[in-house]
């Protein structure tokens, strides 16, 4: 208990460096908890999530044609292995009061199920009865109707006005996907819920459907339902049977690089917290050389002297890391919902906590003991005849063996093709540091003299008296500025590629899905106001045998005669429509993307379901896309149909007319097509909403960046007190012979300035150089990024690193100057 | 040059008030060179303290040259010494990043003062120290005996009128002592600059024209050069 009390009463002997030495473990434990804890209930979560949201059911059945008969379903109810729902989806307009509302926003699609409280629908009731015979609605939609249970909505259809009861509301699924606001209506329909007798009734369909969702009772009879559901379809023409896949690399595609950058930056706290420790207590073992002499001439063993200060890094590590533990809960709680708020996944999962918790306990308790490793070694070492004699070592030199390890380190990082490139790099910059910190500082000194003169000229010199400590000091905000650069710079550059990109593979100005295109409905959209020209498309997800597992690929029937207006892919060399013209029915094309996933080589074949069953299709040619988020195949149109039976087509593609606003189109096409068109989707919404993903996945790695940065400042807050309190003597001094406080404060902050502006100066240099090696293999979303910086984000992040840093020196300065002189020059 | 009037000097500490000066009075004349003796604690290095505006009396008036140091703020107290008072302490304080010149030149600097006109104080004040050639050595580089003028210079670079000593020969030995004393007896005789010197030793007070004992406190007795026993002494010093 004595060991405890006496480990406690020197910590507190310097209460502010144990604060903030405490602080910034708290901030290191907090950081890889919230990273772990997160990332690992992510990891978790999404595959479920997927799971719930997109397989309900395990097969589909559809028709070549737009309806096919009740009857197939009204056959397939004897089944006792399977629970079968039929539904009809089907467009209206919603009827609001509400003002400044154009039609587009008002676009609903009303699904029609032949049962509502069935697993395969699987809706969350929160308020009403799904057996109630009326209008289901997610809580929402009904937010942002300004509906409640019992309220009437109303729907403008082809067959006129009509009227329905809410009598269930439903937590937010994907089945009844909608808009968050008014204004996201303008890229999304809203989504409503009916039972299917009412869908038939107001859109005149009364006996059709237009596809069955099947779910078998037991998963072991999976094969014995696929049999019989196949077994029915044949015995009906134009109908076809698909089990429903989830392919959770197409729909998180990169999701591991985000988790590692997120691993990296987590890795990045506690690391900066290591410094911290080091530096703390290195200092703190050269100040009470003096107290370990005196033990030692008692009869004090090394060992025990290390004891001693062993004890309080242990103390202060339980402290952070109980203190990190139970503020990276809260982290992880709050990077929890913006990881799954950016991946637009809607889950209730609880926490994963297990690992997070054990390793960052863990790394609390043993990065710090680490550490402190060298400080200790030096606690026992302490000669007591130097100390007596007042022998002041002499400044510790750089080792010139770790520089040359530092620049064969940063060599190294050239030749990693990973994101993990980072680490040597960075272990890199940290042997390199105390060099350029003195070339820096060189530069400084002439800087510094120019502009602040004396406090100038002092600062430089004390920046460079204890050079280990500053550069160390220096080494973390380096890093963390580093980081920002690098993530900062990906998301600008990223941004901009897929901008370019889609623009490049989009195939016009708008993509328009209809809820089934007729024939007449070309022509329309090429009469229609602002349409320079206009085509329609085929695409369909076909099942993709691949090694046992069945995937779904995103196969577009493409023309010859129009895919050089409306290009869908960019290709290396030869025209477009010379390669979709020389397409066998057998041969298809894959996008990059796809092309990877499957992993083969050109000239192999790729099966594929199709109405014969499945069949196997050449792989000629690999193209670029960033249509369908690039993860796609193309095929000619002609044999599209052929194989996979789809009559109808859904999608059509318009250049716009060079008068024409893109919104103005969109309003004009509206105007002419109603409600009978689904969705509208220029390249612009993609880049707003891709970008909007990349943007917060970038966010939130750079919070925790930001947290290694306050962490850095503190870094620089404990380093310039631990310097003050070293030469309060002196700078009693310095104020006795007439050196003002302003003096005093500017001298201070001048330095921790040096701190900061070699740090940043050094770090956006190392920044770039990431950026450099990342361009040319680091992907995100498919895309990849060529190298270059933005001045604006540079600058910013400049002005940040400058500010931390004068931040930081605000609290040392102003204790500098309250140096009280009749006690700092107190004979000792 | 000085004038203490009615001086005392409270500390609160934890285990109640410490009372280190105590209703003092002294007059001290221009060119005057004063020695301040007295046991541990007694309070002698508290009244150099006050009459040099490091610290401020708990009551009292103190007059420096004219100025009522006790009536100014903070900035004003440091601007005067800056310009009015000199300071030597017994471990010279020198900035062990400097060299000679640029720890002479520190208060000129702090001043702003033009880099010419800088360099040739310095050189003067070192020729008047005889360190001339040791411009651009570092403390740690010298002896104890060079520190000490090293920071004597430093005192004189703003020519103050007056200059505080503590324990100025402390850490010396009797010959380094002796060359120190000597040179500040000069600076007060040729320069008519006021010395105050805080000392424990008795040899070293001896120097000056003046001694003034303080106990608990209190200036309890004032010895003048007339009064030394060992005027032989006091006169080779001299």
């Amino acid at each position: 208990m004595k060991k405890w009390q006496i480990a406690w009463r020197n910590l507190m002997r310097r209460k502010m460096r144990t604060f903030l030495t405490i602080l910034s473990i708290m901030i290191g434990v907090a950081s890889t908890f919230g990273v772990l804890a997160a990332v690992d209930t992510a990891e978790e979560a999404f595959p479920l999530y997927l799971k719930e949201a997109f397989s309900k059911a395990d097969f589909t059945i559809a028709g070549t044609d737009t309806y096919f008969s009740e009857d197939v379903h009204r056959q397939m109810s004897e089944s006792q292995n399977y629970l079968s729902v039929a539904i009809l989806k089907e467009n209206a307009e919603f009827v609001t009061e509400e003002k400044g509302i154009s039609a587009i926003q008002k676009r609903v699609v009303i699904t029609g199920y032949s049962q509502l409280d069935t697993s395969v629908t699987g809706f969350k009731v929160m308020k009403g009865d799904l057996k109630a015979d009326g209008a289901v609605i997610t809580d929402r939609t009904a937010k942002v109707w300004g509906t409640d249970l019992g309220d009437r909505i109303t729907f403008d259809t082809d067959l006129g006005v009509k009227e329905i009861e809410v009598t269930a509301i439903v937590r937010y699924t994907k089945e009844l996907m909608g808009p968050s606001s008014w204004n996201m209506a303008k890229y999304h329909h809203w989504a409503v819920a009916f039972p299917l007798p009412v869908v038939q009734e107001w859109f005149g369909q009364q006996g059709n459907i237009q596809g069955i969702q099947v779910k078998a009772d037991n998963p072991t009879q999976l094969d014995d339902v696929e049999h019989e559901l196949a077994h029915l379809v044949k015995s009906h023409t134009g109908l076809y049977m698909q089990p429903i896949v989830v392919n959770f690399d197409s729909v998180f595609k990169d999701l591991n690089t985000f988790f590692l950058a997120l691993y990296i930056a987590g890795f990045l706290g506690i690391a900066l917290s290591a410094f911290i420790i080091f530096n703390s207590l290195y200092v703190s073992v050269k100040e009470r050389r003096n107290e370990f002499a005196v033990l030692k001439t008692i009869g004090y063993t090394p060992g025990q002297l290390q004891g001693m200060v062993l004890t309080e890094v242990i103390l202060v590590a339980i402290i952070g890391t109980v203190g990190g533990l139970i503020a990276g809960f809260g982290l992880a709680l709050g990077l929890k919902q913006l990881i799954f708020m950016v991946y637009g996944v809607q889950s209730s999962s609880s926490m994963e906590l297990g690992t997070g918790f054990m390793v960052s306990a863990a790394a609390g308790l043993v990065v710090p003991t680490l550490a402190a490793w060298y400080p200790i070694q030096q606690v026992g070492k302490v000669s007591v005849i130097e100390v007596l004699k007042e022998n002041k070592a002499g400044a510790q030199g750089t080792n010139k063996w770790f520089g040359l390890l530092g620049v064969l380190l940063i060599f190294s990082s050239f030749f990693i093709k990973h994101l993990l490139l980072v680490l040597p790099l960075m272990i890199g910059i940290v042997l390199l540091f105390p060099y350029l910190f003195k070339l820096f500082s060189l530069l400084l000194k002439g800087f510094y003299s120019l502009v602040f003169k004396f406090s100038g000229e002092l600062a430089v010199r004390n920046l460079n008296r204890n050079i280990s400590r500053t550069s160390i000091t220096s080494v973390i905000l380096s890093l963390g500025i580093a980081m920002i650069v690098l993530m900062s710079s990906l998301n600008s550059a990223l941004l901009q590629s897929y901008e370019r990109e889609i623009h490049k593979s989009y195939g016009g100005n708008l993509d328009i899905m209809f809820h089934h295109i007729e024939k007449e409905d070309l022509e329309m959209i090429k009469n229609t106001e602002g349409v320079a020209d206009a085509t329609t498309y085929s695409l369909q997800g076909i099942i993709w045998n691949m090694e046992g597992e069945k995937r779904l690929l995103p196969i577009f029937g493409v023309g010859a005669e129009w895919i050089d207006r409306f290009q869908l892919f960019t290709v290396s060399s030869g025209s477009h429509s010379e390669l979709i013209k020389n397409l066998k029915s057998d041969e298809i094309i894959l996008d990059e993307t796809s092309f990877e996933v499957w992993g083969g080589k050109m000239g192999d074949t790729i099966s594929l379901d199709t109405l014969e069953g499945e069949k196997s299709f050449k792989v000629v040619d690999v193209v670029y896309t960033m249509k369908n988020s690039g993860y796609s195949a193309f095929m000619n149109e002609d044999h599209f149909k052929e194989n996979f039976g789809v009559k109808f087509e859904r999608n059509a593609l318009v250049i716009i007319d060079e008068q024409t606003s893109p919104l103005q189109l969109r309003e004009n096409i509206y105007d002419r097509f109603g409600e009978r068109i689904e969705e509208m989707w220029g390249p612009e919404d993609w880049a707003s909403m891709v970008g909007s993903t990349i943007t917060g996945a970038f966010s939130i790695v750079n919070v925790l960046v930001i947290l290694g940065i306050i962490v850095s400042g503190i870094g620089i807050t404990n380093t310039l007190m631990i310097n003050i309190l070293e030469r309060v003597r002196e700078i009693a001094m310095m104020r006795a012979v007439g050196v003002t406080r302003g003096q005093i404060i500017r001298m201070i902050v001048l330095e921790g300035l040096g701190i900061g502006l070699s740090a940043t100066t050094i770090g956006i240099l190392f920044g770039i150089l990431l950026i450099f090696l990342t361009s040319s293999f680091v992907e995100v979303n498919s895309l990849t990024f060529e190298f270059g910086v933005s001045p604006i984000i540079l600058a910013i992040i400049f002005l940040f690193g400058i500010l931390i840093s004068l931040i930081s020196s605000f609290t040392p300065s102003r204790r500098a100057a309250k140096t009280k002189l009749n006690e700092a020059l107190r004979y000792e | 040059m000085i004038t203490v009037s009615n001086v005392s000097k409270v500390y609160s500490l934890e285990s109640g008030d410490f009372h280190a000066l105590q209703d003092n009075h002294l007059h001290v004349r221009k060119g005057e060179f004063i020695a301040i003796m007295g046991p541990s604690g007694s309070g002698k290095s508290t009244l150099l303290q006050l009459l040099g505006g490091l610290d401020l009396p708990t009551t009292g008036q103190i007059v420096v040259d004219g100025v009522e140091i006790n009536t100014l703020n903070e900035k004003e107290r440091t601007l005067f010494r800056r310009t009015k008072i000199g300071f030597v302490f017994q471990n010279y304080q020198l900035l062990p990043m400097m060299t000679v010149e640029e720890n002479i030149a520190l208060s000129l600097n702090a001043n702003n003062a033009p880099k010419a006109k800088s360099k040739s104080v310095v050189k003067q004040l070192l020729s008047d120290v005889n360190l001339q050639g040791k411009e651009l050595a570092f403390p740690s580089q010298l002896s104890g005996g060079q520190q000490q003028r090293v920071a004597i210079a430093r005192a004189l670079a703003m020519k103050p009128g007056l200059i505080l000593a503590d324990e100025p020969t402390g850490n010396l030995d009797q010959k380094n002592g002796e060359d120190i004393l000597r040179l500040l007896s000069k600076l007060c005789k040729e320069e008519q600059i006021t010395v105050v010197m805080v000392t424990h030793d008795r040899q070293a007070a001896l120097v000056a024209d003046r001694i003034i004992h303080v106990r608990d406190g209190f200036i309890v007795e004032e010895t003048h050069k007339g009064g030394y026993r060992n005027e032989e002494m006091a006169d080779s010093l001299a």
